[in-house]
């Protein structure tokens, strides 16, 4: 039943309480004939159906969201940046000697590769924490369909780079020489897509917490 | 032209009528398998359940929540009714494919 509680939760995210419990309700029933395979392939089709409705019943409205979405993340994405690049600059400048304070122990372990990876991770925490944040704030604007607009913008997100590689015909290239493409999608385009699951579920949780907080609040 | 007047997909037109055979019992299992036993297709829960949603947003059919039962997890079922509305629009998607078939026969089909 733990698992059925969890089908429900996911539907939960894209329909009212008793509605997601209702389904949840024909679905155990249908599990009796059907199998889980079944069941949890009917929920996840389920969940995707009526996000696409949300998606599909106020498309201007969506893609005014998926906009602004898509400014609040490149804004996110130059702070970001220049934090960051003043960041490296710094840990660069010490590594390198430039910048005297004490490289006690725990300095020593930050540098070389372990200090890579650091702010490797550093740099994934503050996206996700980003994008939470970017779902929180899009969810707010859109009371009911509180998921639909991360799932919009996300599309736009994609498709905007996109656009531009058919656009430039994919040949074009920036002064420095480098294709646009390569810049967009790196040299493995599967790997730049994956890369952008992780981003997207944290836009996703943000807005299901607000989602899960507005629920507590009219319940 | 009608102008205002809400259209019916195919679709939501096999919903209503699956509705209107099942009379109280109509929820989402028992409309599932009606729609699978008259016309020889099972529709995924999520277009049912979309469907269903649209047509209760449009006025068409409406819903009340059951008493919770054991053999579904102590979850209700939601009952679906067709609303005056909704036969309305019904009737007169149905009487459109009549005019349209009208004189007309179907090449190969007996009795069309």
């Amino acid at each position: 039943m733990r698992n059925v509680g969890f089908a429900e939760w996911i539907l939960s995210l894209v329909t009212t309480p008793e509605r997601a419990a209702a389904t949840v309700g024909d679905l155990v029933e249908d599990r009796v004939h059907a199998g889980a395979l079944r069941f949890w392939g009917a929920v996840l089709l389920t969940t995707l159906s009526l996000l696409w409705r949300d998606l599909a019943e106020r498309p201007l409205h969506m893609a005014r969201l998926a906009a602004f979405g898509l400014l609040l993340q490149l804004l996110l994405s130059l702070g970001m940046a220049v934090g960051y690049g003043v960041l490296f600059g710094i840990y660069k400048l010490a590594w390198s000697g430039f910048v005297s304070f004490d490289p006690g122990p725990a300095w020593s372990r930050l540098t070389g590769v372990g200090g890579i990876v650091l702010m490797g991770l550093t740099g994934w925490g503050i996206t996700l924490l980003s994008q939470f944040q970017v779902g929180r704030v899009l969810a707010k604007r859109s009371p009911g369909r509180e998921l639909a607009p991360c799932i919009a913008t996300t599309l736009l997100a994609m498709a905007v780079p996109f656009l531009i590689v058919v656009l430039t015909g994919g040949r074009a290239q920036f002064p420095t020489g480098q294709l646009i493409r390569d810049v967009i999608y790196g040299p493995a385009p599967a790997l730049a897509l994956i890369s952008q699951i992780p981003p997207l579920l944290a836009l996703l949780a943000g807005a299901a917490r607000v989602r899960r907080q507005r629920l507590s609040v009219s319940y | 032209m009608a102008g205002t007047v809400s259209t019916l997909g195919e679709f939501e037109q096999v919903v209503l009528l699956a509705i209107l055979r099942l009379g109280d019992e109509a929820y989402g299992v028992t409309v599932r398998d009606v729609i699978a036993d008259r016309t020889h297709r099972r529709p995924t829960a999520g277009h049912l359940y979309t469907t269903l949603d649209r047509l209760e947003e449009k006025g068409l059919v409406s819903s009340k929540f059951g008493d919770p039962t054991p053999q579904r997890g102590g979850r209700a079922k939601r009952y679906f009714k067709v609303t005056a509305k909704g036969v309305a629009a019904l009737a007169r998607a149905q009487q459109s494919y009549q005019r349209l078939m009208e004189g007309l026969t179907l090449p190969g089909v007996a009795h069309a």
